[in-house]
């Protein structure tokens, strides 16, 4: 979890905690050697399964138990059941995962064994004699509420992220991504120093202006002044830098250029020590696209350039920088800047 | 029963309730003694019948009290404080109430919005990086300059360049001149984040709240304070007296103390000299026998003129953190037919606020016909704390006052109370009458300097400052050094009842 500090024990308190621990550990390995025996031996019995329950309350990152386990459900307990008790059993393994996940919220295998169950709810119950979608539905639906937990407690873990896209894209009915974006706008009021939140939301906008629901436009408009908040509310965020960058593309827009350094020119007045490398960027970007012959522009760029590579000596800044290379610019001043950078990426790329 | 106390207490107020039930824990006999048949002497939490009774009681003294309106049906659902305040979620008082366990006899919630009156319209008071963020009043420099203001006063400022020589700079200029914040924000951060009285309050006592506030922030969730149920301060007071009763202290409700003598000990009825002979013996009404204390406590007010010169007086040592002395406090208490639910000026963008207790600022000079140098807080209430009953709301109105005033608390008052009607009203169709309202004059006992010749072991305690979020502190750190001066008069023995019992423990954050 972000922002919960290590526990730091004494030496006593360790060695107390060992002894404690022994007889539970003599338990683990037993239990452990039971449930592999039988896996070898390609058990699929109700009581191997109860077994892999246990041990997997104890050691949910066991990952060869889970897949057991789903053996188990596959070839020993499936054949035998309807769909409504498909259904139920794996309602039941979902449940008992969320517990799980609540104590661990970044364990890879219990996200799988979720995916998993998702993917085999059966089709139903039937409806006019026809098998609906309503288990899955309901099953999917509840795991966007699920996710949406996981992120209320912890709006950066990059794996319920991730999982999110996943339910999403994978859900029967799918949520319009309308209601996605406004979902990433309530995140981030919520706290704008969250990566994957502005991440989430650059895929969705990707998606909206390429299915031409949003003028991207407009819509690019829109969150440069969205991002601007971030970036002069606080100017140590990297994410806003990031998703700015981001915006920016290539920078092919000219006018959205210029006004975007005018932008950070501004908050560099304000702040002088935070804003250099993006500046940088973007005036490269202004001579490369848009005014390659400008002389007065190559030596802003080169001035800025300068001050940037005394400013790295001394604080360590960070936003990547992206090397577009191409062959309008001058390349003498772009070495000396590109090797400044990366000489300096070790302390350049810090922490976060 | 047997007359002989430790310590005997007069006045069952918020701080000498503390410090009752402190002494109670630590194994001293207590007596605690209030002319009120209530707990909580001028911060209690009444009924609406009896703030009207308690009104009229002062009429006879104060001509200049007045009210208007009839006690409506249901008036045992109100409870209304005489001394409306917040708790801040951290600082001494909320650590006492959660060391000593009297939480557990109360409930709380958290304070709802915090707005200010700026231009006739409310607006809210950005209290954290994120209200930053969505605000749409503030220009991009504006935020980035209040940022900076928040950063370097949740920091260690103490020695900061942009604080050298400027610490009695009015915070006001301060915040304009140093952190070159416009006049509407400067304005925004002194009222309703640092919590001023006065347009010249100077800027270190003011930086050393608003860091309090801001680490305050998120303990319990987004505000920075909590409101107590049933009326706040005077519930909280008796759950104090509470706690004193569990660890044995006596309580003697609706009588007054006729005399108090102090005893001589070579008298003829102490025959032998010993350790404990009493100091104090306490004549009360109705009562055929004197108590005996060695120790005696009494608020500032009911301690007889005569005694007053030769107590001890508590000072609050926060002379970083003090609130300027205050006068008299102009007072409103007016109930609403209605809830009261104050407009937003902004799409509300975060969760909808549920709470029915939220705090509006009047900054000086904000308000035509208002005061041009105190600021003026509006406290909410309403059925959400169980200070009303459902579809009714209270109105806390205070201006706090440097100096005497030659207008009544009406006329200071009215223009503002009509201005929160006008706000309310607004906000909903129907129009919100008022039930029945009081204003009032509350002179604050000013403190006396105590003599080098005091009695040994007579304590008194000030009266609670009516700061409306500094106050509970205050009380808490007063109630402190009050049970150690009493301690160090009772030969500074502390007697475990029993081991497993909780401790009052005493602590700044």
């Amino acid at each position: 979890m972000h922002h919960v500090k290590r526990n730091r024990q004494t030496p006593e308190a360790l060695a107390e905690k060992k002894q404690r621990e022994k007889s539970k550990i003599d338990e683990f390995l037993t239990l452990t050697d039971d449930v592999l025996s039988r896996k070898k031996k390609q058990e699929w019995s109700n009581d191997a399964f109860e077994l892999t329950q246990r041990l997997l309350q104890i050691n949910p990152e066991s990952y060869t138990v889970w897949n057991y386990r789903r053996n188990i459900l596959l070839n020993g307990i499936f054949p035998q059941s309807t769909p409504e008790q498909i259904n139920s059993l794996l309602s039941n393994e979902l449940s008992m995962t969320t517990t799980a996940l609540k104590a661990n919220p970044k364990v890879y295998w219990i996200w799988n064994h979720r995916r998993w169950c998702l993917e085999n709810v059966p089709d139903g119950p039937e409806r006019n004699e026809v098998p609906s979608m309503e288990w899955r539905q309901a099953n999917w639906d509840k795991e966007l509420f699920v996710t949406e937990r996981m992120l209320d407690a912890d709006a950066r873990n990059f794996l319920a992220w991730n999982y999110r896209r996943y339910v999403l894209a994978n859900m029967p009915t799918r949520r319009p991504e309308a209601s996605e974006l406004a979902y990433t706008s309530r995140k981030i009021g919520a706290n704008f120093s969250n990566f994957s939140a502005w991440h989430q939301r650059s895929k969705t906008l990707a998606r909206l202006w390429e299915s031409g629901q949003l003028d991207p436009i407009q819509s690019r408009d829109d969150e440069f002044e969205l991002v601007s908040n971030a970036l002069y509310t606080d100017p140590d965020d990297q994410s806003a830098w990031i998703y700015h960058r981001w915006l920016i593309g290539s920078g092919e827009n000219k006018t959205q250029l210029e006004r975007e350094i005018q932008l950070i020119f501004e908050l560099l007045q304000e702040q002088p020590d935070r804003c250099m490398e993006s500046l940088v960027h973007y005036k490269r970007l202004l001579l490369q696209n848009h005014s390659p012959d400008s002389q007065t522009l190559k030596q802003e760029y080169q001035d800025l350039s300068l001050r940037l590579s005394a400013v790295f000596t001394v604080l360590p800044y960070c936003a990547m920088v992206r090397v577009a290379v191409c062959s309008n610019t001058p390349v003498l001043v772009d070495n000396a800047l590109d090797t400044c950078i990366i000489n300096k990426a070790g302390t350049v790329w810090s922490h976060n | 029963m047997d007359n002989h106390f430790d310590v005997i207490v007069l006045g069952t107020g918020l701080t000498e309730s503390i410090t009752a039930a402190a002494l109670s824990k630590a194994g001293f006999r207590v007596a605690h003694i209030d002319p009120n048949p209530y707990y909580g002497a001028d911060e209690a939490s009444l009924s609406l019948d009896e703030l009207m009774q308690w009104v009229d009681h002062h009429k006879e003294d104060n001509h200049s009290v007045t009210r208007y309106g009839e006690v409506p049906p249901h008036a045992r659902q109100y409870s209304i404080s005489l001394a409306p305040s917040v708790i801040p979620s951290i600082g001494p008082f909320i650590s006492s109430l959660v060391a000593s366990g009297v939480y557990r006899y109360g409930s709380f919630k958290l304070l709802g919005r915090v707005v200010i009156y700026d231009g006739g319209i409310l607006k809210d008071v950005p209290q954290s990086k994120d209200d930053i963020f969505q605000s749409k009043a503030m220009s991009l420099l504006e935020k980035r300059r209040v940022t900076r203001f928040l950063m370097f006063a949740a920091g260690e400022f103490e020695n900061s360049k942009e604080l050298h020589g400027q610490e009695d700079l009015p915070l006001l200029d301060f915040l304009q001149r140093i952190f070159l914040l416009s006049e509407a924000t400067a304005r925004a951060i002194t009222y309703a984040l640092g919590y001023c009285c006065f347009i010249s309050e100077t800027t270190l006592p003011a930086l050393h709240r608003i860091r309090i506030y801001l680490k305050a922030s998120g303990r319990y969730g987004p505000s920075s304070f909590l409101v107590g149920y049933y009326g706040g301060s005077g519930e909280i007071a008796q759950g104090f007296c509470r706690a004193a009763a569990v660890g044995g202290g006596v309580y003697i409700l609706g009588r007054s103390v006729t005399r108090i003598l102090s005893v001589d000990p070579t008298g003829p009825e102490y025959p032998v000299l010993t350790s404990d002979l009493p100091r104090f013996a306490v004549e009360v009404d109705d009562f055929p026998d004197r108590l005996h204390c060695r120790c005696l406590i009494s608020s500032n007010t009911l301690l007889p003129g005569h005694l007053r010169t030769l107590a001890d007086v508590i000072h609050p040592s926060i002379s970083s953190c003090g609130s300027p002395r205050l006068f008299a406090m102009a007072r409103c208490i007016a109930i609403v037919d209605g809830p009261i639910i104050l407009p937003l000026d902004t799409k509300d963008s975060g969760a909808s606020d549920a709470s029915d207790s939220s705090l509006l600022v009047f900054p000086p000079g904000s308000l035509n016909g208002g005061s041009a140098i105190s600021a003026v807080h509006v406290m909410t209430a309403g059925p959400g704390t169980m200070s009303a009953p459902s579809g009714k709301g209270i109105l806390y109105i205070s201006m706090p006052l440097p100096t005497n005033s030659i207008h009544s608390a009406e006329i200071l008052l009215r223009p503002y109370l009509a201005a929160v009607l006008v706000l309310i009203q607004a906000e909903q169709q129907e129009q919100k009458g008022l039930i029945c309202s009081t204003f009032y004059m509350q002179e604050l006992a000013l403190s006396t300097s105590s003599t080098s010749d005091s009695l040994v072991g007579l304590l008194a305690v000030p009266s609670l400052s009516p700061h409306i979020t500094q106050g509970v502190d205050e009380a808490a750190i007063i109630a402190e050094a009050t049970f150690k001066k009493a301690v160090s008069s009772l030969n500074g023995e502390i007697k475990e009842i029993n081991p497993g019992h909780e401790q009052m423990c005493f602590g700044l954050c």
